[in-house]
Parts: C-alpha cells; sequence; structure tokens
C-alpha cells in the first residue's frame, strides 16, 4: 500500500475517535464553542485529505456533515438533536476507514441515507436563518470554513510516527543493554583502575538516560485508552435507560503502551458492568433520594512507580444480603462460614470464578460476572484490584498497576542454594522468625502472628519439591500480598534486589504455575521469576472460599456468636476451645478407666459409652486425665484434656483457612491463637486422632 | 526433501542424527540453572548470550543410562518454534548429507520412546543413525501421559 493513504488511514482512524468524543461532549455541554470548533475542524481537516487522495465516496460524506457542523458553529441550528445523525456519519466513515486499510481502496456503496439526512437538516438551517438559536458571542476559535487551514497533520510539530514493533525492539534491545551494563559493573566491582571506572561511570549514565528516554516513547496518556469510552457510555445509557455521566479525571497520566493495552478490556468491562448493574435507573434513584443522573468517575493518578486507577459509582452497591443468599444457593459457603463472613469478606465473592459464572448468581445483581478475569488480568500485570462497596452508595474498584513492565525491580530468594527472584511490588516485608515472632503450628500448617493477625506461612522448599523439611524454628519470611490475601513464604535467605527483564519460559516449563518466567541476572546467571498468585495457591488460601471438601461435618454446624468459651490444652501446644453451652460436666478420669474399642478410645459415663477425642494424648503414657463431656443433638462425647486454661467470654473471628475435621478453624481468644473444636465431632470421636497425634508427637 | 545434512551426535554408544537447518550453536561447560517441578528430561536453563535456553538431556529423554560422570558433555543448541534449546549429548561429531533414497522406515522393534522421536533411520556404514524430528523430540507430553 501507498505510504501516503497508510499515514492517512492511521491518522483518520485517530482523528475518528477524536471526533467520536468531541460529539458526545457536545451533547452534554452543546454551548461548548470551543468543542464544537473542535469537532468542525477535525472533518474540514480528514476531509480536505479525501480530496488529495481522490476518496470520494468519504469525502461526500463528510462535506455534508461538515456543513450540518458549520451551521452549528455559526449557531443556526443547535446541537442536540443533530448530534445522533453526526454520530452516525462517523462511524459510517469508520466503516470505511477499515475496509479501506483491508482493501487498499474505498468499498463499494453508497451513503445516500446519511448524507440527505445531514443536507436536509443542514437545509433546515438555511431556512430560518438566525432563528432563536443563540449567536455565537464571538466568532469560534477560526475564521470561515473557507480561508480556514485544516489542521496540520499529526506529524508536523515536530514529532513523526514511528511503528510501535521498532519500538517495541528498541526497548527490548535497551533492556538488554541495561542487563549488560549490571553485569560488568558487578565484574568490575572491585577494580580500582581509575581510568576504566570512570570510562563504566559514563556509560552507566548514559544506559539509564537512554533507557528512561526510550522508556518515554512507550509511555502514553491514558486518555488515549479512554477516548472510546465516553461514546459506549452514551450508548449504553440509551440502551438500558438510564442517566449516566461519565466523569474522568487524570486523563494526561502516563503509562507504558504495553500496559495500557493490556488493561484496556479488563476497564471497558468495569465500565460496562458499572453501567449495566452499578448505576440504577432513574426512577429508582429518585426513589432513592438521589439525582436522576448516576455518575461513574474514573481517575487515573501516579503513585511511585505505579499508576492507580478508581472507578466509582454512585449506584446502589453491593448488597451482602444478596450475596449471602446466592452464596447460600450456590452451595460456596456453609450457614456458619457465611455468618462469620464480614461485608468486607463477602464483597470479595465477586471475583470468585465460580461465582460469577454460576447462572443463578447473575439474576440477583449480575455484578460478579467476569470479574475473575477482570482481577487475573490485572494480577497478570503485577497489579492489585480492590472493592469497596457500601450498599445504597456505590462501589469503587481500585486498581494499581505497574508503570511499565519491561523492567521490574525483583527479590531474589535463596532456597536449598538456588536463587530464585519475585517481583518486589509483591513483597511486603521481610520478617526473622524467632523468638519475636515465632512459629506457631496448627495440625500440620505453619502460621505466623504478626500483628495480631494469624499469617499463614508456606515453605518455599516445600512448594519447590526440594523436600528437606525446614526444621529450625530460625527463618526468615517473606510477606507476600497477592489481591487481598496475605501469607509468608518460608526461605533460606535474601540474597539482593536487582531489576530484571522477565523472559516468558519456553513451552516446554510453561506448564509449571509456580514460574512466572525467567531473567538473566547481572552477574550472567539464568534465575527462575516465582509467581506469586501461585505461592498463594500454594499455602491454600486463595480458594478458601470453596466448598469444604476437607471438613464436611462444617455443615451443620454453627460457631456459637458468644455465651462463653472453655480454653483448654490437650495433645499439642495450641490451645482449643469448646462453647461453655454444649458442655454437660468435666470429668476426672484415671488411665484404666479408659477402654479401647478397635482403635477408638471410649469410657463408661453415666452407664453408656462415651467416645473420647484424644488428641494423641493416649499415646503417652497419661496420668490423671479430664474429659470435657459434650452434648449436641442427642449425642454425647468426650474430649480428653491436659490442662483446663480458663473460661472466657468472646466472639471469635473465625479463620477457616485452617479449618480440619474436627476443627471449625482459628481465632484468637484469651490473647492467644486457638483453635475452636467442632462439638459434633466430639460424638464422631476419634476420625482425626491418627493425624492429631502426629502433630502432638 | 532430496539432500538434507544432518549432525551427527552420540549417546551411549549411538549415533543419532540431529537436522542442520535448526542447529545455533554447539556449547561446552555451561552453567546451568535447575528448573523444579520440570519433567525429568530438562536439565535446566542457560545464558547463551542474553538469551534464555532450556537444556533438554537427551540420555534422559532417551531413556538412556546416565553418562558417567567423570565424561564432559556437549550441548547442542537448536531452534525450535521460536526458542532455543540445548540438547546435551555425549559427544558431537560430523555432518552427513542424506538423500530421501537413502533413508529407511523406523523399524516397529525399535523403543517406543525412540520411535516417537524418529523421522527415519540412515544406514552409514558404522551403523545405523536415529534421524530425530526435533519438534516431536521437544514435545514432552506424550512422554508425560505414558509414565502416569
Amino acid at each position: 500500500m501507498d505510504e501516503l493513504l497508510r499515514d492517512f488511514i492511521a491518522e483518520t482512524t485517530e482523528h475518528l475517535t477524536v471526533l467520536d468524543r468531541d460529539l458526545v461532549a457536545i451533547e452534554q455541554s452543546p454551548e461548548d464553542r470551543g468543542l464544537i470548533g473542535d469537532a468542525f475542524r477535525t472533518v474540514h481537516s480528514i476531509k480536505g485529505t479525501c480530496g488529495f487522495l481522490g476518496l470520494k465516496r468519504l469525502e461526500t460524506l463528510l462535506h455534508a456533515a461538515e456543513t450540518l457542523l458549520g451551521k452549528i458553529r455559526d449557531g443556526v441550528l443547535p446541537a442536540g438533536p443533530a448530534i445522533g445523525m453526526l454520530l452516525g456519519a462517523c462511524d459510517r466513515a469508520k466503516t470505511i476507514v477499515t475496509a479501506l486499510a483491508s482493501e487498499g481502496h474505498e468499498p463499494d456503496g453508497a451513503d445516500g441515507d446519511i448524507v440527505a439526512r445531514l443536507e436536509l437538516s443542514a437545509r433546515a438551517g438555511t431556512a430560518m436563518p438566525g432563528a432563536e438559536a443563540p449567536r455565537a458571542p464571538e466568532p469560534a476559535t477560526g475564521g470561515p470554513a473557507a480561508s480556514e487551514p485544516a489542521t496540520p497533520p499529526l506529524g508536523a510539530a515536530g514529532s513523526i510516527r514511528v511503528n510501535l514493533d521498532t519500538i517495541d525492539r528498541l526497548m527490548a534491545e535497551v533492556s538488554e543493554l541495561v542487563l549488560t551494563r549490571n553485569q560488568l559493573m558487578q565484574m568490575l566491582r572491585d577494580r580500582t583502575d581509575g581510568e576504566a571506572m570512570l570510562a563504566l561511570q559514563r556509560l552507566s549514565h548514559v544506559t539509564s538516560d537512554l533507557q528512561e528516554s526510550v522508556m518515554q516513547t512507550r509511555m502514553q496518556p491514558i486518555g488515549q485508552a479512554w477516548a472510546k469510552l465516553p461514546r459506549m457510555m452514551r450508548d449504553l445509557g440509551r440502551e438500558l435507560g438510564k442517566k449516566i455521566e461519565l466523569k474522568l479525571e487524570g486523563s494526561e497520566t502516563e503509562l507504558d503502551r504495553q500496559v495500557l493495552e493490556l488493561i484496556k478490556d479488563p476497564f471497558t468491562h468495569l465500565i460496562r458492568n458499572a453501567a449495566d448493574h452499578g448505576i440504577e435507573t432513574p426512577a429508582e434513584r429518585r426513589r432513592a433520594g438521589k439525582t436522576e443522573a448516576g455518575t461513574v468517575t474514573l481517575a487515573a493518578r501516579q503513585e511511585g512507580s505505579a499508576i492507580v486507577i478508581t472507578l466509582a459509582d454512585d449506584g446502589h452497591g453491593i448488597d451482602a444480603r444478596q450475596i449471602r443468599a446466592s452464596l447460600r444457593r450456590g452451595d460456596f459457603a456453609t450457614e456458619a462460614e457465611l455468618r462469620a463472613m464480614s461485608e468486607q469478606q463477602l464483597q470479595q465473592f465477586v471475583f470468585h470464578p465460580g461465582f460469577t459464572t454460576a447462572a443463578q448468581v447473575t439474576s440477583v445483581s449480575g455484578r460478579g460476572v467476569g470479574l475473575d478475569v477482570v482481577r487475573s488480568n490485572v494480577e497478570k500485570l503485577g497489579g492489585t484490584v480492590e472493592l469497596a462497596s457500601t450498599p445504597g452508595r456505590g462501589t469503587r474498584f481500585t486498581i494499581k498497576i505497574p508503570l511499565t513492565l519491561a523492567i521490574v525491580p525483583a527479590l531474589l530468594l535463596d532456597c536449598v542454594g538456588q536463587r530464585f527472584a519475585i517481583p518486589q511490588t509483591a513483597v511486603a516485608e521481610l520478617i526473622r522468625a524467632g523468638a519475636d515472632h515465632p512459629i506457631e503450628w496448627i495440625h500440620d500448617a505453619p502460621v505466623l502472628r504478626l500483628r495480631g493477625n494469624l499469617l499463614p506461612l508456606v515453605a518455599l522448599r516445600d512448594v519447590l519439591g526440594f523436600g528437606t523439611p525446614a526444621g529450625e524454628r530460625e527463618t526468615l519470611i517473606a510477606v507476600l500480598g497477592y489481591g487481598m490475601q496475605r501469607f509468608g513464604v518460608m526461605i533460606d535467605d535474601v540474597d539482593d534486589a536487582e531489576e530484571i527483564v522477565v523472559k516468558s519460559l519456553s513451552p516446554l516449563l510453561r506448564g509449571i504455575k509456580l514460574f512466572a518466567g525467567s531473567t538473566i541476572l547481572g552477574d550472567g546467571s539464568v534465575v527462575l521469576i516465582l509467581d506469586p498468585g501461585a505461592l498463594a495457591a500454594a499455602v491454600g488460601t486463595v480458594e478458601s472460599v470453596e466448598p469444604p471438601r476437607a471438613a464436611p461435618p462444617l455443615r451443620h454446624n454453627a460457631v456459637p456468636r458468644s455465651g462463653g468459651w472453655l480454653l483448654f490444652r490437650a495433645g499439642a501446644d495450641t490451645p482449643k476451645a469448646l462453647p461453655l453451652a454444649a458442655i454437660l460436666r468435666i470429668e476426672e478420669v484415671a488411665p484404666r478407666q479408659i477402654e479401647w474399642i478397635e482403635s477408638q478410645p471410649v469410657m463408661l459415663y453415666r452407664g453408656a459409652t462415651l467416645p473420647l477425642h484424644s488428641f494423641g494424648i493416649l499415646d503417652h503414657a497419661p496420668g490423671k486425665q479430664c474429659v470435657v463431656v459434650v452434648e449436641q443433638s442427642g449425642k454425647t462425647g468426650g474430649f480428653l484434656v491436659d490442662e483446663i486454661i480458663d473460661t472466657v467470654d468472646e466472639t471469635p473471628v473465625l479463620d477457616r483457612t485452617l479449618a480440619r475435621p474436627g476443627v471449625l478453624g482459628v481465632a484468637m481468644m484469651g490473647g492467644r491463637m486457638t483453635e475452636i473444636l467442632d462439638i459434633a465431632d466430639g460424638a464422631a470421636a476419634g476420625k482425626g486422632d491418627a493425624k492429631s497425634s502426629r502433630s502432638a508427637a | 526433501m532430496s539432500g538434507r545434512d544432518f549432525v551427527l551426535v552420540t549417546l551411549a554408544g549411538q549415533e543419532f542424527g540431529i537436522p542442520v537447518a535448526q542447529v545455533r550453536d554447539v556449547l561446552r561447560r555451561q552453567k546451568i540453572t535447575p528448573v523444579p517441578l520440570s519433567h525429568p528430561a530438562v536439565a535446566g536453563l542457560l545464558n547463551l548470550r542474553g538469551r534464555i535456553v532450556t537444556a533438554v538431556d537427551l540420555r534422559r529423554r532417551l531413556g538412556l543410562p546416565p553418562r558417567d560422570a567423570a565424561r564432559e558433555p556437549a550441548e547442542i543448541v537448536v531452534e525450535q518454534g521460536g526458542d532455543l534449546y540445548a540438547l546435551i549429548v555425549d559427544a558431537v561429531g560430523d555432518v552427513v548429507g542424506v538423500t530421501q533414497e537413502s533413508l529407511e522406515p523406523v523399524p516397529a522393534m525399535l523403543d517406543p520412546l525412540w520411535r516417537a522421536v524418529a523421522e527415519a533411520v540412515y544406514p552409514a556404514e558404522r551403523g545405523l543413525v536415529v534421524l530425530i524430528d526435533i519438534a516431536r523430540l521437544l514435545d514432552l507430553a506424550p512422554t508425560l501421559r505414558a509414565a502416569s
């Protein structure tokens, strides 16, 4: 294709997008003479080039649009009624340009319909010259069309059009240069050779500057990605019969074009979602005492090396009750779990894949459709999505994404002598476990108490399949944040921080979810990059909302909200708790009173056999024991106890991620992390015995 | 397909042919970063002038006994689907030109692991050379399935 034509297509595509945006803006503020002038000049400029290139069809169409716009600009016609028609012409022009790009010539066809309507409207203007339409107090920014020169093409003002591939290649090469520079610096670190060091330093500076400049060429204002949104919102509003105002703030914020490209779809999705399900109909809004028009605000700003984008609507928000109802229906969580969940936790379910695809859930609010995809797309970029919603007031999504993907700061971790990189954005802090921060064990799961919260831990060597268990109590823990999840990764050591260029793995290794890619370090060695999301999955917290396959008894049991708890120790060190309401009495029992029916310890209690939950205590020659006798649904059972600690009157905040058969979960009680036992399991005692005896040993 | 060149490589005394069209380099003594959780035949990753190369141990890939630790292996770098792979072999030998007519079909009684990656057999004077199809060699999924 002709170079001239190719440039024209690229330019016109951009111009038509701008025109689209301006027309929608004019519809909202029809008195804005400046905007009308802009739209007029855009159309005029494209039309001019069309004539030059002999694009007859496009020229005729745009000429008609220009005439109508001219009448509006001159105040002969009001803008309002004409906008729909002009948008139609804009759409047709886009169709023609698209065909032009693929075929190299204007497609066959006629635009008589549109042209006739445009001309008719324009004539209506001349038929009643100077009617009520107010004249502009001063002429719009330019003079009359005939004498006005076309807007200079983008290329004229000291800039050129560069193929994106060229810039991408340039970026890749600069990234390599940065790495080579790092490598050289490392090799020569201990040299004292003055002259060589001076040259190296200069090379280093130039490389950094070059990197910044090239990165700058890849930066684009986020407004470019937003250009199509006003039109989309307008059409959506019409389609849904809603009044929606779209506010864009910080559209000059610059972002790497690769990142921009990757967040386009997630944002389109979120905006559709807000219009479709967040904003109410005008009638509903009136009833709720709000203005008829809803507002969707999209705002971007830079925060250090990250861009923060918020999308807020003033609609009806996410109703926790509805989520609860659909969770119940969808079999996602048990009653007990639902009751224990905070509003915030419930709202997070909109990101859950199963939740969003379930058909019966979409009818509730529909608010979750595809949000899991939005989250995973953002997290793939090393970003995070947070959600806050107030019923009746609206919903706000806060998305944080790195400025650029080309070079990311990473932390190098050491595990069994091998180094691994992890993106620094994922690392919240580093903690040395030891006397101040002891690692505690709940069943087989290690946890760390951190500022009053329980931090689930995972050993990197286990995840990597190195097998050797981390026996020592002193270990380094990298606290990672992934979405709303926080967890710790036990590592051997931290090596260094380094800027890395992420390279994708070959197809042979792509199946290994744990690695997001690999990179070459300054010293030339290759290291693997850990995927924080995969690590989170390894902790098991990410899928904690799945039906509790491991703990079926949960389903029938609720955690009593209050009414007092008995805290005691049995077997392992971690205190255990039972609700006082379920306790019949506490008996003292000698070892000889305990008998065995196969592997089940039992004792005689009021003439009946009482099954005992022994927590492995009976494996170590015990002395006199206490037995807590509990009753539920007419069944009785006993829990063997080493030591009664206390009774407390607290409402536990249950963490279910560590639930297992017989244990509903873990909560802070009496100032210590405590396992809340499942009363029903007392009756079916002995189930988890083999396991608990192992962890107690 | 009349006349293609193959590089001869040796593995446990047996000669294999690697299509020259796909060969990019021959290396020795590379520092290899192991990749945990990968297929047993994957030796790890290495840095070839700023490009990351996945190393595959052909002895393990073809079910041959492990190499004598004292023997230093050689690595032959091939390109497949835009990615580079280093095939770890015992030794790299000559290049032979092969005509389509001189090829023999892959014998049915050949070890299934070998048959899966063999394109044809070339009867050289010293003995039979198994000509390798690189795409199939690097497709480790079928072997994984067979193992499980």
